[in-house]
């Protein structure tokens, strides 16, 4: 068998050669003369503030998504082994209104909010145009719908609009919710993770995530392991999946 | 966080300014460069970088004296993420360059790290965009979770987090993967 190797060295060591062979076209005085001599009226990049509230949709996947009115059509492939969502930004209460497709990451809410923000969801057809103030924002999903993230009043919800509550389920600050995140993507992820696989990243997310008090053991190797999170006990619990293949025997 | 816009000319600024200007641009230039290079692959980093500085020089007083560098990015990012809600292709752009050939030329890997390499760029590329972005970027450069948090607008848990995702994601895609260069290292080891 090949050595084992840590992929995040060999990546390391690649981009920083792909680094330092290539430099930027523009010689830096240059550059600073083109700029400072230039009538600045261009949209100012916003200062970033970490958000606070940070949500996380459980389970959902979009093939293709097609935006009304005057907006955007897009077509993004999700695999729906992955909590990666493509999301729909609304710009009205309106299921057929105009919006905005963008993949989301693991935050449709958050990336929506950056979007009203930056202010592309005020350009968009029939949108109130609310300046830099980003209204309340509701993730909507229903049968044969991707998660749409809508502007709702006060007092609304979904059902106004004839849809569901996305299963918006998590605040991902708190690390236990993390941790119960990276649980779910390592061994839902529609691929086997060997016991040991999910022990060493397990181990890994509790070192991230500082949870000093947790351990993670394992009960019986598998081929193809799940990942029980035990808040009582602060461990994770690495087991055989009863529904993945047997447990590996020697042959 | 809020946009607004700045008017003004060389002429209306101070020459404190243009001094604080100038030395960052020479002190970051290469490495904001080197970071939209890597981190984004799919956007022409010179222009990307060209906008970031612009939008330093229009709101030179809210530089930060430290944590230049991690503003610069932000604001890089900011100009890619504008660009990327325009080019709705950009899926497949990114996909398909997802392998960050580099332009240069790279001194050859021997046998076994050249397949190690093939085997980490295939895997990168398996990844969605948001796991591929945050691992390039901590490849790249020593950023601290705080860094990587302002960076792309998330609590420094969350970034933690995220980078701890996509490592195991990216382990778990070796461990899986299959493929001409998964089977050839496979079989280049044994």
């Amino acid at each position: 068998m090949p050595e084992p190797f840590d992929p995040v060295d060999v990546l390391q060591t690649h981009v920083r050669a792909v680094a330092l062979l290539e430099r930027p076209r523009d010689d830096p005085d240059d550059l600073i003369a083109r700029i400072t001599s230039a009538a600045v009226s261009a949209t100012v990049v916003p200062l970033r503030t970490p958000r606070r509230r940070r949500w996380w949709v459980a389970g959902a996947a979009t093939t293709i998504v097609v935006v009304g009115g005057a907006g955007v059509a897009a077509m993004i492939g999700a695999r729906p082994d992955e909590q990666i969502l493509d999301v729909v930004c609304r710009s009205t209460a309106d299921r057929s209104g105009s919006g905005l497709a963008v993949v989301a990451g693991t935050d449709p809410i958050g990336a929506c909010v950056e979007l009203w923000r930056s202010g592309a969801m005020s350009e968009q057809a029939g949108a109130v145009d609310t300046g830099d103030v980003v209204p309340r924002l509701v993730a909507c999903t229903g049968p044969g719908r991707p998660v749409e993230v809508y502007p709702l009043a006060e007092g609304t919800g979904c059902a106004t609009l004839g849809l569901l509550d996305a299963d918006v389920t998590a605040n991902v600050d708190d690390p236990v919710v993390e941790l119960q995140e990276i649980a779910a993507s390592l061994y839902g992820s529609g691929v086997c993770t060997s016991s040991e696989e999910l022990f060493r990243s397990m181990e890994d997310a509790l070192k991230t995530l500082e949870l000093v008090d947790w351990t993670a053991v394992v009960d019986g190797d598998a081929k193809c392991a799940v990942a029980a999170i035990d808040p009582s006990r602060l461990v994770v619990r690495i087991a055989p999946d009863p529904l993945g293949p047997p447990t590996q025997e020697e042959p | 966080m809020t946009s607004h816009r700045a008017e003004g000319t060389a002429a209306e600024r101070s020459p404190d300014a243009h001094a604080r200007f100038t030395r960052l641009v020479h002190e970051h230039q290469r490495s904001l460069f080197a970071h939209v290079r890597v981190v984004y692959p799919h956007v022409d980093a010179d222009t990307v970088v060209n906008e970031a500085f612009t939008a330093a020089w229009q709101r030179i007083d809210d530089v930060p004296e430290v944590g230049t560098g991690t503003w610069l990015r932000s604001a890089a990012r900011y100009v890619v993420m504008n660009r990327r809600r325009g080019e709705r292709r950009w899926q497949a752009l990114n996909d398909r360059v997802a392998r960050l050939e580099p332009v240069g030329h790279v001194p050859a890997p021997d046998h076994e790290a050249g397949l190690q390499l093939r085997l980490v760029l295939d895997a990168l590329a398996s990844l969605s965009p948001a796991d591929r972005e945050v691992l390039l970027m901590t490849a790249l450069d020593d950023l601290s979770p705080d860094d990587v948090a302002e960076i792309l607008g998330i609590s420094p848990s969350a970034a933690k987090a995220r980078v701890s995702r996509a490592r195991s994601r990216l382990r778990a895609a070796i461990t899986t993967g299959s493929g001409p260069s998964h089977d050839a290292f496979q079989e280049g080891g044994s």
